[in-house]
């Protein structure tokens, strides 16, 4: 009965996670790396997510998106340095994330 | 002359309009910046609920629990945070600080905490808990009250997270003074109870426990997290047991897998997984009357949940429901009866002297420190698998009325649980 109940819930997850695993792969190349084919090899550039990007993306790992007009700019300093902790943000992502906010509010 | 007086008429008519707008938007910020919440460093979150539900035949409104978390910014670098949990508990009002730790960011990939903090330990306990968060009424059985695993630290931590390529990665590492294992064995005419507890704020013995967890996120749309979490303590029980060191092992694994917006569903899936192991090594108890019983306590519980939300269908009513269904586990070493008595159950230890017995946990790990506010059901006992259906309505983004019904099983009986839930971010 445990092991079967186990066995389950390994499976489960397995097939949920290798379905969507390969549906992410196919979609989720927002950021790209480009380099010129003209001869030019130096001129490489990258194209960043944006802070709004990355508002939808990171905190809906756990939660809803919040709305922008909830906090101060001062209170959303604090929650960034506060998820950044809490929820394993990069620095860069805090940032991002946190100046989106403070100009949407 | 009059051509340029006229010409700077003009260049004032028609830099006005656009500095007085100007002049208003600043006006217009400044009243609705005074309309917030607050202004300063000091900031209180938090989160409750209440609500009403019925538990095999017995209903009730439920109520007040209310989660405050106060943070304080001093700088760029350091970070207070606490958070209280007020509910009503027994007879009265019970309070308890489930953590309270400063931060200090060293740089961009680390930050040491010290303090009281959340275990790192699976993603539900540290991440998911806050009732406004977690997508049902009750927490996964072994994740909420009477958890599988470590919930508290009293320690020091260092954690962060960098970019790898297009995958990232978060990390947690710490030392900590572990938990407590109590026996309370003074009464010699039946089995003596064994407690775990996390509130370890006073160390009951010179060893650490240290522990992590190590997050991967493959994809750089952030969609997919993997987690694997450890913990070791050579030794939880006091400096002068009795019976030796009592060394214990957990580990957990997670899994999230969160994509919004999804066109061919027009909507949004959001996967979590869990399991959690615990492992306290075997010891012996002498009883007064010669009689020995062998303690062995190896524990585990999981949880999988799948929560599907159609956020992109043109109807308003459709896009706030959300549709979520889990199913949660476990398993624990099988009990005795009482002192002497033989087990009924399966693979008793057997001491040296013959006598064959076992014991259970009276209590895993301190209950109050991770509930979250969530209402555990009330068949707590042995063995459990449950299975949950759920369908939120999202008022706002932090705002949720939850139904739900449950059916728990304990390998004997069944017992179902209906709740209705109202939630709050703030």
């Amino acid at each position: 009965m445990k092991f079967s109940g186990i066995s389950k819930l390994l499976t489960l997850v397995i097939l949920t996670t290798l379905a969507f695993t390969t549906y992410s792969c196919s979609t989720s190349k927002e950021t790209t790396e480009a380099t010129s084919n003209d001869g030019l090899d130096d001129l490489s550039f990258t194209l960043e997510k944006s802070g709004a990007v990355l508002w939808g993306e990171t905190c809906g790992r756990c939660h809803n998106a919040p709305d922008p007009t909830a906090f101060s700019d001062r209170q959303w300093d604090a929650i960034g340095s506060h998820m950044r902790i809490r929820a394993g943000l990069t620095a860069e992502e805090t940032e991002k994330i946190v100046t989106f906010l403070q100009q949407s509010n | 002359m009059g051509k340029k007086l006229l010409l700077l008429i003009c260049t004032l008519l028609l830099s006005a309009g656009p500095l007085l707008a100007q002049t208003y938007n600043e006006e217009a910020k400044q009243d609705l910046e005074s309309l917030k919440p607050g202004t300063s460093n000091f900031l209180a979150r938090g989160y409750s609920h209440a609500g009403f539900q019925s538990i095999d035949g017995n209903s009730s409104f439920v109520s007040g629990q209310y989660a405050p978390i106060l943070m304080w910014k001093q700088g760029d670098r350091i970070l207070f945070e606490s958070e209280l949990e007020i509910e009503f508990e027994g007879d009265g009002v019970q309070f308890a600080l489930e953590y309270a730790n400063i931060s200090y960011i060293l740089n961009d990939y680390a930050i040491l905490r010290v303090g009281n903090f959340l275990t790192p330990f699976g993603a539900f306990n540290d991440r998911i808990h806050p009732a406004w968060i977690n997508k049902l009424p009750t927490a996964p059985l072994g994740m909420g009250h009477d958890p599988v695993g470590p919930t508290n630290e009293f320690g020091a931590e260092l954690r962060g997270a960098a970019d790898l390529g297009n995958s990232k990665f978060n990390y947690s590492l710490y030392l900590s003074n572990g938990s407590i294992l109590s026996v309370h064995d003074e009464d010699s005419t039946s089995a003596p109870e064994v407690s775990l507890s996390g509130l370890n704020f006073e160390d009951n013995n010179n060893e650490k426990a240290i522990g992590g967890r190590f997050g991967f996120l493959p994809f750089n749309n952030s969609a997919l997290e993997l987690g694997v979490s450890a913990q070791y303590t050579s030794n939880i029980a006091n400096k002068d047991f009795d019976y030796g060191k009592v060394g214990m092992l957990n580990y957990a694994f997670d899994l999230s897998f969160v994509k919004n917006s999804i066109q061919p569903i027009k909507g949004n899936i959001d996967i979590k997984a869990q399991w959690n192991q615990s492992n306290i090594d075997e010891f012996e108890l002498v009883l007064p009357d010669g009689d020995e019983l062998i303690f062995d306590q190896k524990s585990s519980a999981y949880y999988t949940q799948i929560a599907y939300r159609p956020s992109l269908s043109s109807s308003p009513f459709l896009s706030k429901l959300e549709f979520v269904g889990r199913y949660s586990g476990i398993d624990l070493p099988e009990a005795s009866e009482e002192h002497g008595d033989e087990p009924e159950t399966t693979s008793p230890k057997v001491s040296e002297n013959g006598t064959s017995n076992s014991l259970r946990l009276k209590s895993l790990f301190t209950p109050e420190v991770v509930g979250g506010g969530e209402e555990e059901e009330v068949h707590n006992e042995g063995d459990r698998t449950q299975i949950a259906f759920g369908i939120n309505y999202w008022i706002s983004w932090r705002s949720v009325i939850k139904f739900s019904y449950q059916i728990t099983d304990n390998n004997e009986d069944t017992f179902s649980g209906m709740y209705l839930h109202y939630a709050l971010g703030f």
